[in-house]
């Protein structure tokens, strides 16, 4: 029975023995998951924040990125995001915390493979946004090139995986131009166009404008002139337009 | 008059603590230990609880809903036309919950908010709303399921549906 409780103990302190080992000197793999949480934590914010600990937790995002840097974000239903630089990181940061009440994100699922080197890692993650206001939760998996320097592992690039390869409604880089509204406040319109499309070809061309008071108007369209008719549509009962966003999509051949 | 009221109380603690550890202690011990390891083995590996989460399911699934995923629901067989499955992102914590309407090399395409599976209609009675989507013919690759949500009122681009690799399904909606 002696020997029993001996060797209890030893297996007991064995473990203590990893756990301190790990804990004092985590595995790349555990360090990059702990950059991950402490960037989505960074991120997220809440509806009661001062405005001071948003500046800062906007503002020190920039901080996880790299200094050269290729980010590349494509939720279907959402604009896609580019960024080359950590400035237009902070921007980004400091934008949204200015445009919505509330965010707050978390990757679930993180899976990450070293590179032979150790030099550099891949994240897979998922990432679910949860934004105030917002009926459903984005969920995109992401695929998160970390590269390890001076100041620890940083993320150099972000591409979007697709999960459910798109079917052939596409949406693609938004041309944007501005013009006046009836009440004599500016617009900003995007036309979305998909590459490779032949202009002209029988596909759904839909508009979408939305006002300050998230008032939505729906319409097949399939030029300028029955976008602008529908962006009147849904301001002639608006007394201050806060936005107005068309969407043209085309069936592509690609 | 203490003695008595020992005597009282005496079934009643025994009755309380039949009800809370049973007759034999040691055996319940071990059924609860168990129930606990089952309980971990079957939602954990076999049957995952979900909540649904937004309206692309619906009117089949409603917005918050609670599901289970049953992972060994392709053991035996492969997905069939009709199944709702769960899709996986990088890992099984989020998944998308989506209907398979399209087999590996089958075309596919939407006419009028109606889908055609090699030029033939395909009967859907879950669809109780009626849409407009129009998609032009799409080949479904041999390790392939295209999947969509039954709520086709939304425009598409609001809606996540296409073709999905086999092994991102991860089982088979339960209920």
């Amino acid at each position: 029975m002696k020997i029993f409780w001996r060797l209890i103990f030893c297996a007991a302190l064995i473990a203590l023995g990893f756990w301190l080992w790990t804990t004092i000197f985590p595995s790349p793999e555990k360090v990059i998951r702990r950059r991950l949480e402490k960037l989505a934590a960074n991120v997220s914010f809440t509806a009661g924040q001062g405005n001071f600990s948003r500046l800062a937790g906007g503002e020190s995002v920039a901080g996880f990125f790299s200094t050269n840097i290729e980010v590349n974000i494509n939720v279907p239903g959402h604009e896609q995001v580019t960024f080359a630089s950590r400035a237009e990181i902070t921007q980004a940061a400091l934008g949204i915390r200015e445009r919505l009440k509330s965010l707050s994100v978390k990757f679930p699922d993180v899976n990450v493979a070293l590179a032979p080197d150790k030099k550099s890692a891949v994240a897979d993650v998922t990432l679910d946004a949860a934004i105030s206001g917002g009926h459903d939760d984005v969920v995109q998996e992401l695929k998160i090139t970390f590269q390890k320097t001076s100041d620890g592992w940083l993320i150099t690039r972000i591409e979007t995986v697709r999960t459910v390869a798109a079917s052939r409604f596409t949406i693609a880089t938004p041309v944007t131009f501005v013009a006046s509204g009836r009440y004599g406040v500016s617009v900003g319109m995007s036309l979305l166009e998909v590459p490779g499309a032949p202009s002209g070809q029988s596909g759904t061309g839909i508009c979408i404008s939305a006002t300050g008071q998230n008032e939505r108007c729906e319409q097949n369209c399939r030029d300028k002139k029955c976008f602008q008719a529908c962006s009147n549509a849904a301001c002639s009962n608006q007394k201050s337009l806060q936005l107005v966003t068309l969407h043209r999509l085309r069936v592509s051949n690609t | 008059m203490s003695a008595q009221t020992d005597s009282n109380s005496s079934p009643h603690h025994g009755w309380l603590r039949v009800i809370a550890v049973g007759r034999n202690p040691r055996a319940t011990l071990v059924r609860i230990l168990i129930l606990v390891a089952t309980c971990f083995v079957v939602f954990k590996f076999i049957l995952l609880p979900l909540r649904v989460t937004g309206i692309s399911m619906e009117p089949t699934y409603k917005d918050h809903s609670i599901n289970f995923l049953n992972r060994l629901a392709y053991l035996a067989h492969e997905p069939q036309r009709g199944d709702v499955v769960g899709i996986r992102f990088a890992g099984p914590h989020v998944v998308l919950m989506k209907r398979i309407v399209g087999l590996p090399g089958e075309t596919i395409a939407f006419v009028n908010g109606e889908i055609f599976i090699n030029g033939a209609p395909l009967a859907e009675p879950y669809e109780k709303n009626p849409c407009d989507w129009t998609l032009p013919s799409e080949k479904i690759g041999p390790n392939e399921y295209f999947v969509v949500g039954d709520n086709r009122t939304m425009p598409p681009q609001d809606h996540v549906f296409g073709r999905v690799e086999r092994e991102r399904i991860l089982g088979k909606v339960l209920l």
